[in-house]
């Protein structure tokens, strides 16, 4: 047992934790603006390919703005199919997740001629930073303040958004039109445009998330390599109820199972078991939260 | 011409379809390519000649995993797990296949177990939103990655044919197998289609006639337009939700195992989710509205246009994903363009 929970467990958790943590954290906002934001799979994976592609034409840096860029400009389907259409953001967001799948592997062999995997040394990755003394704490130095750019905007981003939420006037507009788009705009916010913001920044939050899982994690581009990072991203934004400590408390879940069920793959368990804890724990954590999904649960009204 | 044209217009299925069409014309252009001659060979190699015999065949899944998100989706459940109900029906089914002497009786307990497989695991899911709250929605699809691995899991180290390289079960034996459809030796068209095609078409009737003939029918589409209203009415809505679930999982793992015991003859791992059956499944049943017969019809150009990807790869040179890309802005432009228009008509139809 002791070979599976070692200092390096928590280096690998949060590893696994810093992309859907960007995405969660992308999540939540557009939650808090009461649009369900369900396409944070298609729009990390489009981040993901659009930071491949500027990083290998250019540089790490090229890529973090392509990467944010195109999961904001996807979200804007979203925005525009569900707040200004009045569509099913359920829907709009599954096919936004398939346009996706398709999407990526058709660019993917349309322009660098390529199917599967793209891996070439002028790819780019993002350079890791390390804070001086802080790196030297024993056990939490390395896992934490080893990070590339976007892993430190992940670990900032759950106090940041904390506050913008709950302290600031942005924050208070957003909730107050999530809960009450009517009250808050005869209090002169227009309703409209937060939500786009609030939807622009969530796909931003996702492309970025894409960015760090393909130039962070590792350095290529490969088809689908979300694998499910977005719905589960989803599914901690429900967890922990839109709160960023409790969505950052669920993500550290899922980190958490990732990388044991890594180190068990060392140690002899068959990939196919271990691939299947994260999903597993996820299950069993949303039986535990069971009370809160109560507006999930009539699909035949058209506006959740 | 001009009514024609405004009548297009107003259908929101096929004002879709042409959205989608002029994006995906304009994403041809961009990559060098002109979109007329690679509409035509796609039209061509998806809807003529042999092409068209593989579209037949093609149809098979997709109106299947179509009328399988259907029966949830008009019942008002998000049954997103049918990629996992499909696999445990394929899974199980060949497992009862490969245990049963071959011939009748191995075919009929291999679709059996398949569609009770199937049923069983989306049934998971129906009771943990009536009894436990927990939405179908997400549960199901969690469910999908779970199915993933325990397939994978039991191909790899039970029932894997060391004979062969990739990670599948040994072959059925021939007796076993859908035998091909009694007509298709004299009609070219059908050359190669199995019984499948027949049990997807008469699930196509069974669904239209319960719909529209029975109490549940009638309840179940109450459920999917106003639970409460359904609820106040009387209808035992946590039962229905569990029949609901169970026949919509039934029907995807019939149609895993349908493709196993035909075309396939064995089960290949990771074969029916490389294949994205399931979520173009899903795209055909909200296309069609959730109407069998749009189904069947959705379901038939929706297997055109992959059989037509595969033709604009041999002959323009066009990656064949280009099909679901067009597949997927279909759906975007019905969920966020064409919405009103959709809005309206339903309000008519109430």
């Amino acid at each position: 047992m002791d070979q599976i929970l070692d200092s390096q467990l928590l280096e690998s958790m949060i590893r696994a934790s810093i992309p859907i943590l960007l995405a969660a954290l992308g999540g939540l906002i557009a939650e808090r603006a009461g649009v369900f934001q369900i396409a944070l799979e298609g729009m990390m994976l489009a981040g993901a390919f659009a930071a491949v592609a500027a990083s290998f034409y250019g540089n790490q840096w090229t890529a973090i703005v392509a990467g944010g860029l195109i999961g904001g400009m996807v979200s804007l389907i979203l925005a525009y199919g569900a707040v200004s259409r009045g569509g099913n953001a359920i829907v709009i967001g599954i096919a936004i997740n398939l346009l996706a799948v398709g999407l990526t592997a058709f660019l993917l062999a349309e322009v660098f001629g390529v199917r599967g995997v793209f891996l070439d040394p002028a790819i780019e990755g993002l350079s890791t930073y390390s804070i001086p003394v802080l790196v030297d704490i024993p056990v939490i130095g390395p896992a934490l303040f080893e990070q590339t750019l976007l892993g430190y905007l992940a670990l900032v981003g759950v106090p940041a958004i904390w506050w913008m939420l709950f302290r600031t006037k942005t924050g208070l507009h957003l909730r107050g039109v999530g809960e009450s788009p009517d009250a808050a705009a005869t209090l002169g916010v227009n309703p409209i445009s937060v939500k786009y913001g609030a939807v622009f920044a969530s796909g931003v939050l996702a492309g970025l998330a894409g960015t760090q899982l393909a130039l962070g994690n590792v350095v290529q581009f490969a088809e689908n390599m979300s694998a499910g990072r977005g719905w589960i991203a989803v599914v901690a934004v429900l967890l922990g109820r839109a709160n960023p400590w409790g969505v950052a408390a669920a993500v550290a879940l899922f980190g958490l199972s990732e990388a044991v069920g890594f180190r068990l793959q060392g140690n002899g368990m068959p990939s196919q078991i271990t691939d299947v804890l994260p999903f597993a724990l996820t299950l069993l954590a949303l039986v535990f939260a069971r009370k809160r999904f109560r507006a999930l649960l009539d699909l035949s009204s058209s506006d959740t | 011409m001009k009514q024609a044209a405004a009548r297009v217009y107003e259908n929101p299925a096929l004002r879709a379809v042409l959205v989608a069409i002029v994006i995906g014309g304009l994403l041809l252009y961009a990559s060098g390519y002109n979109p007329l001659d690679v509409y035509r060979s796609l039209a061509e190699g998806g809807f003529t000649g042999s092409g068209l015999r593989n579209t037949i065949k093609r149809s098979v899944p997709t109106i299947g995993m179509g009328l399988s998100v259907a029966i949830a989706l008009r019942s008002g459940l998000l049954n997103l797990g049918m990629e996992g109900q499909m696999l445990l029906g394929a899974l199980c089914g060949s497992a009862a296949a490969l245990a049963f002497p071959a011939g009748p009786l191995g075919m009929t307990s291999a679709i059996v177990v398949g569609v009770i497989a199937g049923g069983a695991w989306a049934l998971i899911s129906g009771i943990g939103q009536t009894r436990f709250g927990l939405p179908i929605l997400m549960t199901s699809l969690l469910m999908n990655f779970i199915a993933r691995g325990i397939a994978s899991y039991v191909v790899r180290f039970h029932l894997n044919d060391e004979g062969i390289e990739a990670v599948a079960t040994p072959q059925f034996d021939p007796a076993t197998r859908l035998p091909s459809l009694p007509w298709s030796d004299n009609i070219s068209l059908l050359d190669g289609t199995d019984w499948s095609l027949l049990v997807v078409i008469t699930l196509v009737a069974v669904f239209a006639i319960w719909e529209s003939r029975s109490v549940t029918g009638y309840e179940t589409r109450i459920l999917g337009l106003n639970t409460s209203f359904g609820r106040y009415g009387g209808v035992p809505v946590a039962r229905r939700t569990e029949q609901v679930m169970f026949a919509s999982g039934a029907i995807a793992g019939l149609v895993g195992i349908l493709l196993v015991l035909g075309e396939q003859g064995r089960y290949f791992d990771g074969e029916l989710v490389r294949s994205n059956f399931a979520w173009i499944g899903l795209m055909v049943a909200l296309l069609a509205a959730y109407r069998p017969v749009y189904v069947a019809i959705v379901g038939f150009g929706f297997a055109g246009l992959q059989i037509g990807g595969l033709a604009i790869q041999r002959q323009v040179g066009v990656e064949s994903q280009f099909s679901l890309v067009i597949q997927a802005l279909i759906i975007v432009a019905l969920a966020a363009v064409a919405v009103r228009a959709r809005k309206q008509s339903t309000a008519r139809e109430e």
